[in-house]
């Protein structure tokens, strides 16, 4: 097991610097001087050679990018933003946090809303329930987010009062931020779980389990779920990417001071220091939820083994 | 000879398809869809980047119809009968708020116009008489119930000298509530002095000069206090003879009782006004108008007509989803072919490069490629081209796997046959099936990134008329506003629902071992 | 002679299959006593697992359906019962091991896990109690490291090992009736007998009976104290197991036991019936059989035989025995 998770850390490595090497890339790449956008463009030319010499923009890339590294890994430094002038991870930092909130909470109801329409799907196949549910995913596969978000806001926020409309806060403030950006991963995970739960329903081991006098419902919620959760975990957790990118697109609709309105944000500024940052957080913050996922697959099977 | 014709391949898949009924039925509607998008300019109704009211007159529609309403105005009499408001010489119109709502006078009727979003009241009044009904502009309903009529009555209007009474009053409010009775009314005012928010719209005026807090509060005032007198509730004492009124007034709105001691009443006097209507509602034509006849979605922050923007943005939408897919698909299916056909080296190579673009999760691949590119619609294009390309490598990838492994592709191998032959003619055809399947479901998603990247501003254009740039637009009023960010919205919706329908359809049709 | 544990009577099951019914076990009636193994045997797909499924409420449902008839366990009409009272009877007075021992054990389960569950569902033992009653179980059937087994994983164990698990879980609770749908049809030979000599001593000490369902005439013989041969749905002969062996009546049981190879006959050709199973619904009146029955006359076109008795405890559903 162990030995498996190294082996995975260490596959890892050459992605990590070939994102990171594209990240880097975005400041050197893209229009802008960073020594004018940071010192002004009225310095003196004599200045400007010398704030460059300072700063290293003098030095290869290599050597640049082996700085850049290096201040990340031991520093924890992304750098400096060309809008705020301010430290960027200062801001991640700051900012991280509600992401991850939003996410998790996303995750919390894709699943529980996921799973509860799968299981119903699959034990009452072929009903007026199943069809339901079915069509109400692939409907909810085909609604965009943002839209999906405006209108819970109407509905909940303007029409009922229930709800706060946007921003930051409390509990309320999450609900439906979280709801609208769980919906997709909850129409994915809910047709997973349908033909999970239906191929284990098949199985003759549920059928022994029914001749031991096992009450119905019971050989659902631990024979069938047990086996069939094994591939929706899995599964459910590789659309952790989806509500990462998903995020960026909902926290922009309800003004949710995440790293996604961070991010457009910074986008539409051309802070490209800021976007190199968030560009290399997303993605790694990504590759080890998708690590977590696979050792978390082998902790569930027995039958797999890291040999 | 017992000929047994097996049926073609293709008739199979055509009798499969045909059996999946929504698949069918999003075919119909996806070509409908793609019809829209070729004739939109021609369908459209309106020009989709102009004002509406610029437009209005080309059109031959008489603008100010919509703006104005016509309210009849009767005066009821102290004999019972009912004058026109014509026969009134001295109406008198106010409005509280002239920035949303004016009237005038026109013959028997009270013309009202809008003039902005809101809602206000106006005051009519001839007379002591006044009454007051509710205007609505855009629909923006501020929820609140103004003053609109008072109702006064006593048991007799001619008294003898030092007899007493008591009136008894009714309000009607311009929701249609009956206040009847003075506790009830009390109750109303109290409550309302408690909403500070009521005040200034109250002490605007109406055009009343005697406007001050005690004015919210039910007043009877004696017109000739020698005749009679009356007291703050309601009490009537005849005191003098003569011919006389009382007047009974709530904010703003009063009402005449006639009273005449030790002699009939002589003239009949107007004792109240009633307006038709209540409240009424009117749109406001500059930007915002709510969905009608004219306009079936509505008009959007800069007037123009969503119904023809949202057609006419068919195009833009369906062209992102087509042509991003397709060199997405493209791009992918060669790449894939090669590295499952060659293998070793090669397919490495391609392989760590997928690994790569799938490292930046979902939408964000291609959200960094416009990072990197800058705004703008055919950069929009290319990320989502971008972000197709790792998907359609590796589905390609593994299907070429199992198709090398073919006798077939072995026979033609093993006679010598080119390997750029044998990828074209045996290898491609063996993988077009799902690549069919996947660039139908990928076309749906496309137009949802695609949306969603032109929603996040990134789109360059704002004021294109593309469903998702409409709806970024449409975002910062869609707390008051429901119609210019509903349709664009469900415009995507069924779109890319049709396409996920069909490619479900297909899958099933091509390959129900595909499944999920 | 003992008592009867299960008395079916009259038992139809239909199918529903893209709008059409069809009939699948067409009026069975048979007995079992105590202590008796009955012996269930045709080919597949002519309703003897269904016929097995229906005893235990397990019919899949739909598309599966008992039209009418009548189980009778102890006395009492088990179709009557509810879902709730088919539970109490399933795993502890009726239980049953199935053809797959492969698949038929939960794969993300201890074998434990699974042989505690039927004990502490029909009884009122710890969990302490019920895993020593699970080891007990173990060693019973003749598994030897019964504290690791109970720990283990079905994967980690054999077919056989698995079977006997299988046989452990149903014995678990002391049942009246024993359904043993193929329980050696997946194993390897040498295990198939081991498995069966294990059944016969567990039946030896217990008063447990048996019903077993096979395709195999040996296993028939080797077990059985009586025979019932089902064809298309139907009983179309019943006797003792020497009865049939030495005197079969039915045209279909005398080429059943025929196309048994005999080591001491050097045949060119292995005997077979010739001809299909007819598919469910294709016959609609007379002989189901008589498509491939050698000796099939007039009158079989027309009506259908009943199950005429021949003997005491012999009977034949065929023209040829009509007295």
């Amino acid at each position: 097991m162990f030995s498996f998770i190294v082996r995975r850390v260490a596959g890892m490595i050459p992605l990590l610097i070939v994102v990171s090497i594209i990240s880097f890339l975005f400041v050197h790449l893209t229009p802008g001087d960073p020594i004018r956008v940071l010192y002004g463009t009225e310095i003196s030319p004599a200045a400007y050679e010398m704030l460059k010499q300072k700063e290293g923009l003098n030095d290869p890339l290599y050597v640049q990018y082996g700085r850049y590294i290096k201040k990340i890994v031991t520093q924890g430094d992304f750098g400096i933003s060309y809008r705020t002038k301010s430290n960027v991870s200062e801001e991640i930092v700051r900012r991280l946090c509600y992401t991850l909130v939003l996410t998790l909470a996303s995750m919390l109801w894709a699943v529980v809303i996921g799973l509860a329409v799968g299981i119903i799907s699959a034990t009452k196949r072929n009903t007026i329930w199943d069809r339901l549910g079915m069509v109400t995913t692939i409907t909810a596969l085909s609604i965009p987010e943002f839209w999906f978000g405006l209108m819970l806001m109407q509905i909940f926020a303007v029409q009922l009062g229930w709800l706060p409309t946007s921003g930051s806060g409390g509990l309320e403030h999450l609900i439906l931020p979280s709801l609208t950006l769980g919906l997709g991963v909850a129409a994915i995970v809910a047709r997973f779980t349908r033909s999970s739960v239906l191929d284990v329903l098949r199985e003759d081991y549920v059928r022994t389990a029914r001749a031991k006098g096992q009450r119905g419902w019971v050989i659902v919620m631990t024979h069938v779920l047990r086996s069939a959760l094994i591939p929706v975990v899995t599964m459910t957790g590789l659309q952790f990417g989806i509500l990462l990118g998903g995020a960026v697109v909902v926290e922009q609709v309800f003004a949710w001071p995440g790293l996604g309105s961070y991010l457009i944000d910074s986008i539409l500024t051309r802070d490209y220091p800021v976007i190199q940052a968030l560009i290399l957080l997303f993605s790694v913050q990504f590759l080890v939820v998708n690590l977590l996922v696979d050792v978390s697959y082998g902790l569930l099977n027995p039958q797999i083994r890291y040999e | 000879m017992n000929q047994q014709k097996s049926p073609s391949p293709f008739r199979v898949f055509l009798q499969k398809f045909l059996r999946q009924r929504f698949a069918v039925i999003s075919l119909g509607l996806i070509l409908c869809i793609i019809a829209v998008a070729l004739l939109a300019p021609w369908l459209a109704p309106y020009d989709p980047y102009r004002p509406v009211t610029d437009q209005y007159a080309a059109k031959g529609i008489e603008a100010g119809r919509l703006t104005s309403a016509s309210v009849k105005v009767e005066a009821v009499m102290s004999d019972g009968t009912i004058k026109r408001a014509k026969e009134l010489g001295h109406l008198t119109l106010d409005s509280a708020d002239r920035q949303i709502a004016s009237a005038r006078k026109a013959g028997e009727n009270v013309i009202v116009n809008a003039n902005g979003d809101g809602s206000t009241a106006i005051l009519l009044s001839a007379g002591e008489a006044a009454s007051r009904f509710k205007v609505i502009v855009s629909g923006e309903d501020n929820g609140q119930a103004y003053v609109s009529q008072l109702i006064a009555d006593v048991q007799q209007h001619s008294l003898e000298l030092g007899a007493e009474q008591t009136a008894k009053v009714k309000a009607v409010l311009t929701d249609g509530t009956e206040l009847a009775g003075m506790n009830e009314i009390a109750a109303y005012v109290e409550k309302n002095a408690a909403m500070p928010a009521i005040k200034p719209a109250a002490n605007d005026g109406f055009g009343n000069t005697r406007v001050t807090d005690d004015s919210h509060g039910l007043t009877f005032t004696s017109l000739e206090p020698d005749v009679v007198q009356v007291g703050s509730d309601g009490a009537i004492k005849a005191v003098g003879a003569g011919e006389t009124a009382v007047k009974v007034s709530l904010d703003g709105v009063s009402t005449l009782i006639p009273l005449a001691v030790n002699q009939p009443l002589s003239k009949p006097i107007v004792t109240r006004l009633v307006p038709e209507e209540l409240a009424i509602d009117l749109i406001n034509r500059y930007k915002h108008q709510p969905p009608s006849g004219m306009h079936l979605f509505g008009t959007d922050h800069q007037n123009r007509d969503i119904f023809s923007r949202v057609l006419v943005g068919t195009r833009e939408t369906l062209l992102i989803g087509f042509v991003s897919v397709s060199i997405g698909a493209a791009i992918g299916t060669f790449l894939g072919l090669l590295a499952g056909y060659y293998g070793r080296w090669l397919d490495a190579l391609i392989m760590r490069c997928t690994d790569v673009l799938l490292a930046f999760p979902g939408i964000l691949l291609a959200i960094a490629v416009i990072a990197l590119l800058g705004p703008g619609i055919v950069n929009i294009i290319f990320a989502v081209a971008v972000f197709t390309v790792p998907i359609f490598i590796r589905i390609v990838r593994g299907s070429t796997l199992s198709v090398k492994q073919m006798t077939y592709v072995e026979a033609a191998k093993s006679i010598g046959v080119k390997d750029r032959v044998i990828l074209m003619r045996h290898i491609f055809p063996g993988t077009l099936s799902i690549v069919m399947v996947y660039l139908t479901m990928r076309i749906g998603t496309a137009i949802l990134i695609g949306a969603s990247l032109s929603f996040l501003g990134l789109g360059g254009d704002i004021t294109a008329p593309e469903w998702g740039a409409m709806l970024s637009a449409a975002k910062d009023n869609s707390r008051n506003l429901f119609h210019p960010t509903f349709f664009p919205g469900l415009a995507i919706v069924v779109t890319v629902l049709s396409f996920n329908l069909l490619g479900d359809g297909l899958r099933d049709a091509l390959d129900p071992k595909l499944k999920d | 002679m003992a008592e009867i544990v299960l008395d079916v009577k009259n038992l139809k099951v239909n199918f529903r299959n893209e709008g059409k019914e069809y009939t699948v076990v067409n009026n069975i009636s048979f007995h079992i006593r105590k202590g008796e193994t009955l012996g269930l045997v045709g080919e597949s797909g002519c309703g003897k697992s269904i016929t097995s499924l229906s005893i235990m409420g397990l019919v899949p449902s739909p598309p599966g359906r008992i039209v009418e008839g009548e189980i009778r366990y102890n006395g009492a009409n088990l179709l009557a019962l509810k879902e709730k009272d088919w539970n109490k009877i399933r795993g502890n007075e009726i239980s049953m091991i199935f053809q797959e021992p492969m698949t038929s054990l939960t794969p993300v389960f201890t074998i434990g896990r699974q042989l505690d569950e039927v004990i502490r569902l029909h009884t009122n033992l710890s969990k302490k109690q019920a895993k020593a009653r699970s080891i007990e179980m173990l060693k019973r059937v003749g598994i030897s490291r019964a504290e690791q087994i109970y720990a283990s994983y079905p994967h980690e164990l054999s077919g056989g090992m698995r079977q006997r698990v299988m046989i452990a879980i149903g014995l678990a609770c002391d049942p009246g009736l024993l359904i043993a749908d193929e329980p050696t049809t997946a194993l390897d030979v040498t295990i198939q007998a081991q498995i069966l000599d294990l059944m016969k001593s567990l039946k030896a000490k217990t008063q447990t009976a048996i019903l077993f369902i096979t395709h195999d005439l040996g296993v028939v013989a080797e077990m059985c104290d009586r025979v019932m041969v089902m064809y298309a749905g139907e009983i179309v002969e019943e006797a003792d197991v020497d009865a049939l062996f030495h005197n079969p009546k039915h045209p279909y049981t005398r080429g059943l036991l025929q196309s048994i190879p005999k080591i001491e006959e050097k045949r060119r050709r292995l005997y077979s019936i010739s001809g299909q199973v007819p598919a469910p619904g294709s016959i609609a009146r007379g002989c189901r059989f008589r498509d491939r029955c050698p000796s099939v006359m007039e009158r079989c076109a027309k009506e259908a035989p009943e199950l005429f008795s021949i003997e005491e405890k012999h009977a034949c559903r065929c023209w040829l025995h009509a007295e």
